[in-house]
């Protein structure tokens, strides 16, 4: 009786180590990933979240990362560099997590970058623009060579609007936008980009993101009749500003930076009037893989993602699941090694970082974006013609 | 000339139905003494609840009875079972009614996502003397002008007189046999379903997401203090002057400096008629 009891036990016990065996192999990849999900920013955080999802469920199913599925850990970073930098701290020294993905913008990407660097972790920048990132991993490179941006920053982007805007022929253009930091900064980049091809602007005001008072920039642009306005407001008040433009009659083109005009379900209740288009990242067409992403994200989600933050938050883990299998292992230094030597094909093209570890986004680069204009609530890329 | 029309048609047409915001606001401080901040979230709810009416192929107008007696019945419920019970603490009156705001802002972001809606406009523009007059804006700014009326009529009826006695003097109105609570659940809901309704009349104009009605609050709130706390005339007089003050500012300066501009106008106002713009307080007291 007691040699049952006693095989009973050891039964029970080679269970338990089976069982945990069996589990082990399951712990791949954990990438924490620093998104919005509340605040003024949730929409795009939301966004980013099911483009991941999606992400992750299509690596899984071919096999994960070095054979081990990969595991993503959200935290919300609530569009403030606090919150950031306490959820960052929380995924890798609770979480465990060797690599980052995120953040939105600019202003939790500086805080997430600087909790990567005095911890040693990776971090992939999928969304934030900012020109200070680049700046610091080339001139601290020792401290800030955790970091690599897969999206396009100010001047790449202004780059890209500027290449648009030259094709058409224009002789000039007016710029419109809130008054916060990037905007500046790629309002600038921009007027750069395009005094050389004698195109200058015949407005440029910015308004606050509060309360503006739309209808007075609407009837100064009227009266200044720019050959294309830019504007430069991915949130709410582009919707309004668009609105109000067609409402009074301004029938020029408008070129959007993106974000809430890139949203298929407002482009469907916007008046009609003189085209409208927006910047994207990539669109149905500028690869199979781009196609495939768009489809199933239509399928599993019921709407066409805007081709921005969605398409570059998915491209940041493939690159990074990429550059894992090529390095074979989750080691960081040779991680930093791999993706500053290697290419990475994506939904959005090929990806190669430069010195300062910025995807090189620009005509031939590999990385050229789309602009995209909206017809009866469809969108249809415009440029660059293939 | 046809600009300044135009930005003076506009200004006066958008003025009317942020001043239902606003009085909405200002009535419940007079009859309460208490500030609601959850009066955006009620504006929010009217936009949201008119998108979906009109996702289930209803109008925008014919969501307009469903939105104010929808919120006219959450603000009595809210005022009732939630700021009853502490309403003498006027400190905890404004962080439970921020905590509504914050709840119902949640609530938004479960039933329709954090995404930006929007909805189209019903009626069409007309030309009229080289401006651009929009019908869907005239049909907003004169229902909320009907409301208006109404709601000043009613102030001058018998029940309004309660209403007025309530907000002069609570416990006199008491002793002359006024059910005092049920006055201010009433107008506490009315002043709800208004901000809502205002919700509504805008909705077309604007994008919808679940944070919309934290500007409404904080200009309304602008307006009111401007005005005169508890002074409804004030309040819509003060609304049309600092609208037209920022479309000024906007278009013969710069869009950067309407918002500036306008808290400077606040501030000037508040240090040299502390009492606000018609000076209603100073004689109440």
């Amino acid at each position: 009786m007691r040699g049952r009891g006693v095989l009973a036990l050891v039964g029970l016990l080679a269970l338990f180590v089976w069982t945990g065996c069996a589990r082990a192999p399951g712990t791949g990849l954990k990438v924490g990933v620093l998104v919005p999900l509340t605040g003024p920013f949730a929409s795009q955080g939301q966004a980013m979240q099911q483009s991941l999802q999606l992400a992750v469920e299509e690596l899984n199913r071919a096999g994960g990362v070095l054979g081990r599925p990969v595991e993503l850990l959200f935290g919300d970073s609530k569009g403030t560099a606090d919150a950031t930098r306490s959820e960052a701290l929380r995924l890798i020294q609770r979480e465990k997590v060797k690599v980052l993905l995120g953040a939105y913008l600019s202003e939790e990407t500086m805080a997430a970058a600087e909790v990567a660097a005095e911890n040693g972790v990776l971090l992939m920048v999928p969304v934030a623009a900012t020109n200070e990132l680049n700046a610091r991993v080339a001139s601290e490179y020792d401290k800030y060579k955790y970091v690599f941006r897969t999206s396009y920053n100010i001047d790449q982007w202004a780059g890209l609007m500027g290449g648009f805007i030259a094709d058409t022929g224009v002789g000039n253009y007016a710029f419109v936008g809130t008054n916060i930091r990037w905007n500046r900064e790629l309002a600038q980049a921009l007027r750069e980009h395009l005094a050389r091809s004698g195109i200058a602007p015949v407005y440029e005001e910015f308004y606050s993101p509060k309360e503006p008072a739309l209808e007075p920039i609407v009837v100064a642009l009227k009266g200044k009749d720019p050959g294309v306005v830019v504007l430069g407001d991915p949130g709410q008040q582009s919707i309004n500003l668009v609105k109000k433009a067609r409402d009074l009659g301004l029938n020029a083109p408008l070129f959007s930076v993106g974000g809430a005009l890139g949203d298929e379900r407002v482009a469907r209740t916007l008046p009609a009037g003189g085209p409208l288009y927006f910047q994207a990242a990539a669109w149905d067409r500028t690869s199979e893989e781009a196609r495939r992403f768009f489809s199933a994200y239509q399928e599993k989600y019921g709407y066409h993602p805007a081709g921005y933050a969605d398409v570059l938050a998915r491209d940041a883990l493939f690159v990074l699941a990429q550059a894992v299998n090529k390095a074979g292992s989750l080691d960081v230094p040779r991680l930093i090694q791999t993706l500053e030597q290697g290419e990475f094909r994506a939904a959005c093209g090929v990806y190669r970082f430069d010195r300062s570890h910025q995807a090189r986004w620009g005509k031939g680069e590999g990385l050229e974006g789309m602009v995209v204009e909206w017809k009866d609530g469809r969108g249809e890329a415009r440029w660059p013609r293939m | 000339m046809e600009q300044e029309l135009q930005l003076a048609l506009s200004g006066l047409l958008a003025g009317f139905t942020y001043a239902l915001v606003a009085v909405g606001l200002t009535l419940v401080f007079g009859i309460m003494g208490v500030v609601n901040l959850s009066h955006g979230a009620f504006f929010a709810l009217g936009a949201f609840v008119t998108y979906g009416v009109v996702q289930w192929g209803g109008g925008s107008f014919l969501a307009l009875p469903v939105v104010f007696l929808l919120s006219l019945l959450l603000g009595m419920g809210l005022e009732r079972w939630v700021i009853r019970p502490v309403r003498r603490h006027h400190a905890v009156v404004a962080i439970v009614t921020l905590a509504v705001a914050i709840f119902m802002e949640q609530v938004f972001q479960l039933v329709w996502g954090p995404d930006y809606h929007s909805i189209p406009r019903e009626l069409p523009l007309v030309g009229f003397m080289g401006t651009t007059v929009d019908l869907q804006q005239i049909a907003a700014a004169l229902v909320a002008v009907a409301l208006l009326l109404v709601l000043f009529g009613l102030l001058r009826t018998r029940i309004g007189m309660a209403v007025r006695l309530v907000a002069q003097d609570a416990e006199g109105a008491a002793l002359v046999g006024i059910d005092v609570p049920r006055v201010q659940t009433v107008v506490f809901g009315v002043a709800c379903g208004l901000a809502a309704v205002a919700g509504n009349l805008t909705a077309f104009a604007h994008s919808i997401y679940p944070a919309m009605g934290r500007v409404p609050l904080v200009m309304s709130l602008a307006v009111v203090i401007f005005g005169g706390l508890g002074n409804v005339h004030a309040a819509l007089v003060a609304g049309l002057i600092l609208g037209l003050v920022a479309s000024g500012v906007s278009f013969y300066v710069s869009p950067e400096w309407s918002y500036i501009t306008m808290l400077l106008v606040i501030a000037v106002g508040l240090l040299t008629r502390p009492s606000g713009l018609l000076g209603r307080v100073g004689r109440r007291d």
